[in-house]
């Protein structure tokens, strides 16, 4: 399988979970009524299911004309950016609900995302090559900054709060599954910083991104590790979960 | 403080025979053994930390017969009016996202 082909499955799958567990969270939270799972939900489904499809569609797909590429870009830009803020909102609303340090982060990065989503559509307004998408600018590596410190933040916070719920876990006072999904959150959206951290890298240093072929794996890697994790955390098959309840049971 | 907690707390005190500042310092102690948070912990959670950890937080500040006590408290919380659990404990959170709400 060449390497072309093999990101092309790994951003297939990540695409596919990314939609169908927003989609699903966006349903609970119809019905909830509560923040967390609208952020969340809305959050993967604005960035994986809509935004980062559209925005490939947008510099990758053929015989497209270069105003369209335009509108599908600026289309992908108003998607991606508020999803971002929403998963910020998620980890301040779950993680550290009473910390104004979190609040005022949320705020902040809202205030940033709002800005610069005005210039990167300006600057997408102005495009004259479609090939120059897939090339980072100065605004939207500020962008995948922001992206890289959400999935950070996220993740650590749901590392942190594992470890508190293993100790839960051990008194039996949580479910297996549970503590798993907050683990698997973590893990997920590490993989998703260090699929993100490549091109955000490679973008800094000014060095084509599709030149870099390991990394290029690499980043494809992390994004089916992505995947896997929203899978198991949120449509944990059978065998996953019997696997889980065996080894509560020889705990 | 959850209403659990401060009653968790109040119990501490009054069946182990401890002064207030003890009782907090213990409910305080056990309550992060336990991986909980004492703003959303709720009665049947700190029924099972009472039964499985507290005993062991009596015997070593001299408390007597503290399984006794232990026991009596974890009652004590088991039959209070059982609080709905703090929907937004991460725990709560990450348990209704999939799909348990």
């Amino acid at each position: 399988m060449s390497v072309a082909a093999f990101e092309a499955c790994a951003t297939a799958v990540f695409i596919l979970t990314g939609f169908a567990v927003g989609l699903r969270l966006l349903l609970l939270a119809r019905r909830t009524r509560e923040i967390p799972e609208l952020a969340l939900g809305g959050g993967l489904f604005l960035i994986v299911g809509i935004g980062y499809p559209i925005y490939l569609v947008a510099a990758t797909a053929p015989g497209l004309s270069l105003e369209g590429a335009r509108r599908l870009a600026i289309l992908s830009t108003v998607c991606l950016n508020p999803g971002m803020l929403a998963v910020f909102v998620f980890t301040w609303r779950v993680f550290r609900p009473e910390a104004r340090w979190a609040a005022l982060l949320a705020a902040c990065v809202g205030v940033a995302l709002a800005l610069l989503t005005v210039v990167r559509v300006q600057e997408l307004a102005s495009l004259q090559d479609r090939t120059t998408l897939l090339q980072p600018t100065d605004v939207l590596l500020i962008i995948y900054t922001l992206a890289g410190m959400s999935y950070l933040w996220s993740s650590v916070e749901a590392f942190l709060c594992h470890g508190r719920l293993r100790r839960q876990l051990a008194l039996g006072l949580i479910e297996p599954v549970v503590a798993n999904r907050v683990l698997l959150w973590a893990t997920g959206s590490m993989f998703a910083l260090l699929s993100d951290a490549p091109v955000l890298v490679a973008g800094l240093l000014r060095v084509p991104f599709e030149d870099l072929v390991t990394v290029r794996l690499m980043s494809s890697l992390a994004g089916l590790g992505c995947g896997a994790a929203l899978y198991l955390a949120f449509f944990p098959p059978r065998f996953y979960l019997r696997r889980l309840a065996g080894r509560e049971a020889t705990a | 403080m959850s209403e659990a907690y401060d009653e968790f707390c109040r119990q501490i005190e009054v069946c182990a025979s401890l002064t207030d500042l003890q009782a907090m310092g213990t409910a305080r102690i056990l309550v992060k053994e336990a991986g909980l948070d004492a703003k959303t912990a709720t009665a049947a959670q700190l029924a099972v930390v009472a039964s499985k950890l507290l005993p062991r937080q009596l015997e070593f500040l001299g408390v007597k017969r503290g399984d006794g006590v232990a026991a009596k408290i974890g009652a004590a919380l088991s039959a209070a009016a059982p609080a709905a659990g703090a929907k937004s404990a991460p725990e709560a959170v990450f348990r209704r996202l999939g799909g348990n709400a």
